[in-house]
């Protein structure tokens, strides 16, 4: 009997694919007929999410190293893929010493058969020189020298998810080659279409490497790092020294748990042409041993004064230290000139610095320029709590840091008469100590047409809740999502809005 | 006059390939694309006339104006046709997931028609619904649901599965 079904036309087929999100539904869709497979094809590599890696998975080498031979051998898929992700962070090889016999390299070698024509010949092209040739071709099981072959083959890449293991030697050295348009992005350039990139680390004490790279592509537009550090003096070898000034189309720099030495973040804050969103979330002390300059950030972002729109400067929900000895603490200057910006998200330590006087509660008014609409103080429970801080010294840091929005909302109406929102981080043991305070804030927000929110940041009890911890999302409104980080780092229980009720 | 005109325009006839006129607000029949777009041309004109819509029968017409009423208050769909940022979800908000529970011939027509009238919310729940019917079948369920005929050898159904392995669900 004839089937009733109508037929759909290509693009119909093409649309419903389009939903389909399940690998195996979109691989028997490709079995089809050569119609389908046609069809399917592009839906089936346009996103590529990797969880085959780790480091103790033999079976995602395998699989990564066939992918990364079928790009070779077959460029024209490799031009459907539009993101790609790994998790958890690809095998550097820095195992292979605790190799068993039977699984050491030659082991390995055996198990995989020769190494495959496409990856000697991409390997061949890719070395400058036959020792790294040599190297490489043993490391070809190694998931960290793949994804340096297969990545730049990725024409069309938009977003690459990458989160790096301790010792990430090719992946590294290709970014940097790719930045520096050495051999053989010289001829061919990579990832000329990548508009976002997350770069993090999967170790949960010491940080990863920077790679300045991503900031030299043209397409770029959204830069997130996770875990990554630089030390001070690195002198004039480092990846970044040859970014020009105001080069960069990056608009979204995102830092999160980083710590970046003077002259990195000063250069980072000069190469966008126009910057409008800065997240920096400074790391603790071990994830890399350089000092941290408040003012030279905010030197860095005075050359963004004109784009910069949104501002979020904090430091890890763990808490830090700042160091007296090495650390530049001072409070950071005015932001008044920066016409377009309309949201801040701010620590007080940034604001007030680490010993306010009795004239520094005014900083706060005077930090923010006109037109800001959204204020957020982060921390607002932990302002100058340290190690060796005496009570009575927190306690004069608080009162500071009360006074300091008691006197903001008092000039609201004519100093800042475009805010509208302010949040207020704190914890359920300071509402407890200072809820009078903190009650009289929200009423006066009230009276100044201010929508004021207190939110629980489980400042008082940060380890507690530890199981409770999920993976926080990025950007400003915290709605861009990314792989989960291994490091557990970018993990924070949920912060609760708290009702003076 | 200027009442009689503006009640004029209330509602609008439309005839259907089997030479049905169906009455229908003109807000409903603007779900349409294609028929906002005509009555647009024809400016203040009279809507009397049946706007003729020949690729599409009174059953499924019916059915399709039915979505359009039901959905007649909706924000008008962006502009944005990006394939990359379009909402990937495959979730179908219950009202239309009872509204598409038909069978496949009357599912396929649907699909059909809304993308001749030019009704993206609808041809996108429609095509959301047969992605979901499809999910986890074999390529030979595939092939009868759509009717399609395999011209593949062996040979090449074993290339194409080789090619692929690495893609799975996790």
């Amino acid at each position: 009997m004839a089937s009733r079904i109508p037929g759909l036309p290509v693009e119909l087929i093409a649309r419903i694919l389009e939903f389909v999100t399940s690998m195996s539904t979109l691989k028997a869709a490709m079995l089809c007929s050569s119609q389908w497979h046609e069809i399917a094809l592009p839906y089936l590599y346009r996103s590529i999410n990797f969880t085959g890696g780790s480091y103790e998975a033999f079976p995602g080498n395998r699989t990564l190293r066939d992918l990364t031979v079928l790009f070779l051998r077959r460029p024209e898929l490799a031009k459907h893929v539009r993101h790609f992700s790994i998790r958890p962070a690809f095998n550097d090889g820095s195992n292979r010493s605790d190799d068993s016999p039977e699984q050491s390299c030659e082991g390995k070698r055996t198990a995989f058969g020769n190494i495959e024509e496409e990856l000697k010949s991409a390997i061949a092209s890719a070395s400058h020189d036959d020792m790294e040739q040599s190297k490489w071709l043993a490391a070809a099981d190694v998931e960290d020298a793949l994804l340096a072959l297969l990545l730049p083959k990725l024409v069309n890449l938009q977003t690459l998810d990458l989160e790096t293991p301790i010792i990430p030697h090719y992946i590294e050295t290709m970014f940097n080659r790719v930045g520096l348009k050495q051999k053989p992005f010289d001829t061919t350039p990579a990832f000329t279409k990548l508009k976002s990139i997350l770069w993090a680390h999967d170790d949960n004490k010491y940080g990863g490497n920077v790679v300045a790279a991503p900031f030299m592509l043209p397409s770029v537009q959204s830069i997130f790092m996770h875990r990554t550090g630089s030390e001070d003096d690195e002198g004039d070898d480092a990846p970044y020294i040859d970014m020009p000034d105001k080069t960069s189309s990056v608009t979204h720099l995102e830092l999160k748990d980083c710590r970046l030495d003077t002259r990195m973040i000063e250069k980072m804050l000069a190469v966008p042409k126009q910057l409008k969103t800065f997240i920096y979330e400074v790391g603790w002390g071990h994830l890399s041993y350089c000092s941290i300059s408040w003012p030279a950030i905010r030197r860095g972002l005075e050359l963004q004064k004109d784009s910069l729109e949104e501002l979020w400067w904090d430091y890890p929900h763990d808490g830090i230290n700042w160091s007296d000895d090495t650390d530049d603490t001072s409070p950071v200057q005015s932001f008044r000139d920066f016409e377009k910006l309309r949201r801040v998200r701010i620590a007080p330590d940034y604001v007030f610095g680490l010993r306010p006087d009795g004239k520094s509660y005014k900083r706060l008014l005077d930090l923010l320029p006109r037109p800001v609409e959204f204020l957020h103080i982060v921390h607002g429970d932990e302002y100058g709590v340290t190690l060796e801080t005496p009570i009575s010294s927190e306690k004069a840091k608080m009162k500071t840091l009360y006074k300091s929005i008691e006197h903001l909302l008092a000039h609201k109406e004519t100093a800042l008469p475009a805010l509208r929102h302010l949040t207020f981080d704190t914890s359920l043991k300071k509402i407890k100590e200072d809820g009078d305070k903190i009650a009289n804030l929200v009423k006066l927000a009230q009276s100044s047409g201010v929508e004021m929110v207190l939110r629980n940041n489980f400042g008082d009890d940060k380890w507690a809740l530890y199981d409770e911890r999920v993976e926080r999302k990025w950007g400003m409104d915290e709605d861009i999502v990314w792989g989960q980080c291994g490091s557990g780092c970018n993990s924070v229980p949920p912060y609760e809005v708290i009702s003076l009720q | 006059m200027a009442s009689a005109s503006t009640d004029a325009a209330k509602v609008i006839k439309v005839t259907t390939s089997d030479g049905i006129d169906i009455t229908v607000d003109r807000q409903v029949a603007e779900r349409s694309i294609l028929i906002k777009n005509l009555l647009e041309d024809l400016g203040g004109e009279s809507t009397d006339e049946p706007i003729p819509i020949p690729n599409v029968n009174e059953a499924v017409m019916k059915k399709v104006l039915e979505w359009c009423e039901h959905h007649k208050a909706d924000p008008p769909a962006s502009q944005d046709d990006d394939s990359d940022s379009r909402k990937k979800s495959t979730d179908i908000e219950e009202w239309d997931q009872k509204f598409m529970q038909v069978d496949q011939e009357m599912l396929f027509e649907i699909i059909l028609a809304a993308n001749y009238l030019d009704i993206k919310a609808l041809l996108d729940v429609g095509c959301k619904t047969v992605a979901n019917m499809i999910k986890g079948k074999s390529p030979d369920e595939i092939r009868k649901t759509f009717n399609i005929q395999n011209d593949f050898t062996p040979e090449e159904e074993d290339q194409i599965r080789r090619e692929n392995e690495w893609a799975e669900d996790r």
